[in-house]
């Protein structure tokens, strides 16, 4: 049945209809015909990372990937607050993390989603945004005092900078635990490089982190 | 896939003899797979300009070994050395150091012309080849002074591709170049190394090049700071 909605929602996307696409997705949460959590997992992830461009010309596959982007991006901000009303039902785990793309880190789809899923799971999620510079997050970390800081990292370029990033929030605040994930840490050696004290690769995983620690 | 470049154990310490030595790469271990295409980056000083001579056989480390083909180089008398670099690496400098007096097409058959061979048919038909495939078709035949600074540095890396190397090492190819004709410049790079299955090896303070290469190597106060593979 899921696979149905997936499908409906993806002929929307795939004829760049904005509107219907957004309608559609926020109905099928309204009538409660799938959780916030299928949503993020089953319809809205995967339209974004199957995306096949049947273009030869890659200039086109780029803008109608970022339209499809802005419109996934348009439903997760109408979707937070049913993130809200959820969270109201479920007891606070009294812990912050702190989520955001390193700089010139402009895929903030994921970290949006990640943020959310914290959320969901009792967190205090604060969600920084993209292209966050190295010492904006070393200051946010002194300001906000996280439990967790969840950096999410598309471009395999921006390890270099994630790197220095975690090297020196470990060394200034050794007890904020670190979360990785994104599409960059699939590339060979690519986790190896950076300091991280978990590894996010399955969102559903979240529930069951506490510190930063895998439980 | 096989290893082209190979650095084991490289020390490098200038003013070895002096009071004042001063060590600029540290037990470098690195090696490069045939045809790929790799960056390296690092702030100025960290001594990839030093690593890169290095692996062309343009400066010797203090100690450890740079292996070519697997041909171990350090025992190397230097005209042995100077054949081997010339038929197997070919450079590219930020400045293209073109020579004025001669047109874009003497000049590409300039390495040609080192190894004292006789240029013959096949050899200029080569060297138009290239400045075809760099885009220089109309103005092969320009001095070199004549040209804009992104048409010097296409007849530099035609230049580089003249007897035909294994490898082209490149230290800030489009450093001196406006954006378009970096992106321009990146495009025939890969394009090369497609089309003849050349090595690259690029130090680059562009991340737009560095994030387009299949590896990129970050050196740190002479140390690898960094090496991911995509």
């Amino acid at each position: 049945m899921k696979k149905t909605y997936y499908n409906t929602f993806l002929k929307y996307l795939d004829d760049e209809n904005r509107d219907a696409s957004i309608d559609y997705a926020l109905q099928l949460i309204q009538e409660q015909k799938v959780t916030l959590e299928e949503m993020y997992l089953e319809i809205l992830t995967p339209s974004l990372t199957e995306f096949f461009c049947s273009n030869e010309d890659e200039e086109i596959c780029i803008w109608k990937e970022h339209e499809r982007t802005s419109i996934i991006r348009t439903i997760l901000e109408s979707l937070y607050v049913y993130v809200i009303h959820r969270k109201k039902q479920i007891p606070s785990k009294g812990k912050t993390v702190m989520v955001l793309c390193p700089s010139e880190e402009y895929h903030e789809i994921g970290a949006i989603i990640v943020s959310h899923f914290f959320a969901l799971s009792g967190y205090d999620a604060k969600y920084i945004g993209a292209n966050t510079p190295k010492n904006d997050i070393v200051s946010a970390v002194k300001a906000l005092k996280p439990d967790m800081l969840a950096l999410s990292v598309t471009n395999y370029y921006n390890i270099v900078v994630t790197k220095k990033i975690t090297e020196e929030i470990k060394s200034k605040y050794p007890d904020v635990k670190i979360i990785v994930g994104g599409q960059a840490f699939s590339h060979k050696d690519a986790l190896s490089q950076v300091q991280y004290d978990y590894h996010l690769s399955d969102l559903t995983t979240i529930a069951s982190l506490e510190g930063g620690k895998s439980i | 896939m096989p290893k082209i470049l190979e650095l084991k154990k490289i020390n490098k310490i200038y003013g070895e003899n002096t009071k004042v030595p001063t060590q600029v790469l540290f037990d470098i271990d690195l090696s490069f797979e045939e045809s790929s295409f790799n960056s390296i980056i690092g702030q100025s000083g960290s001594g990839k300009s030093t690593l890169l001579n290095i692996l062309g056989t343009l400066d010797k480390p203090s100690n450890g070994s740079v292996l070519i083909n697997q041909i171990e180089t350090s025992k190397m008398k230097k005209n042995q050395l100077s054949n081997l670099r010339n038929e197997t690496i070919g450079f590219i400098f930020q400045f293209h150091y073109l020579l004025p007096e001669f047109t874009a097409l003497e000049n590409v058959l300039m390495p040609y012309q080192i190894s004292k061979r006789p240029i013959t048919k096949e050899v200029l038909a080569r060297a138009n080849e290239l400045l075809d495939l760099v885009g220089l078709e109309k103005v092969k035949n320009n001095l070199s002074i004549n040209m804009s600074g992104g048409q010097q540095q296409r007849t530099a890396i035609a230049r580089s591709l003249m007897n035909q190397p294994k490898i082209i090492l490149a230290d800030e190819p489009t450093g001196n170049l406006d954006s378009d004709t970096t992106e321009q410049i990146y495009e025939l790079l890969r394009e090369i190394n497609k089309k003849y299955k050349t090595t690259f090896i690029i130090i680059t303070h562009d991340r737009h090049i560095a994030e387009k290469a299949d590896r990129i190597i970050e050196i740190k106060d002479g140390r690898i700071n960094l090496d991911i593979t995509k």
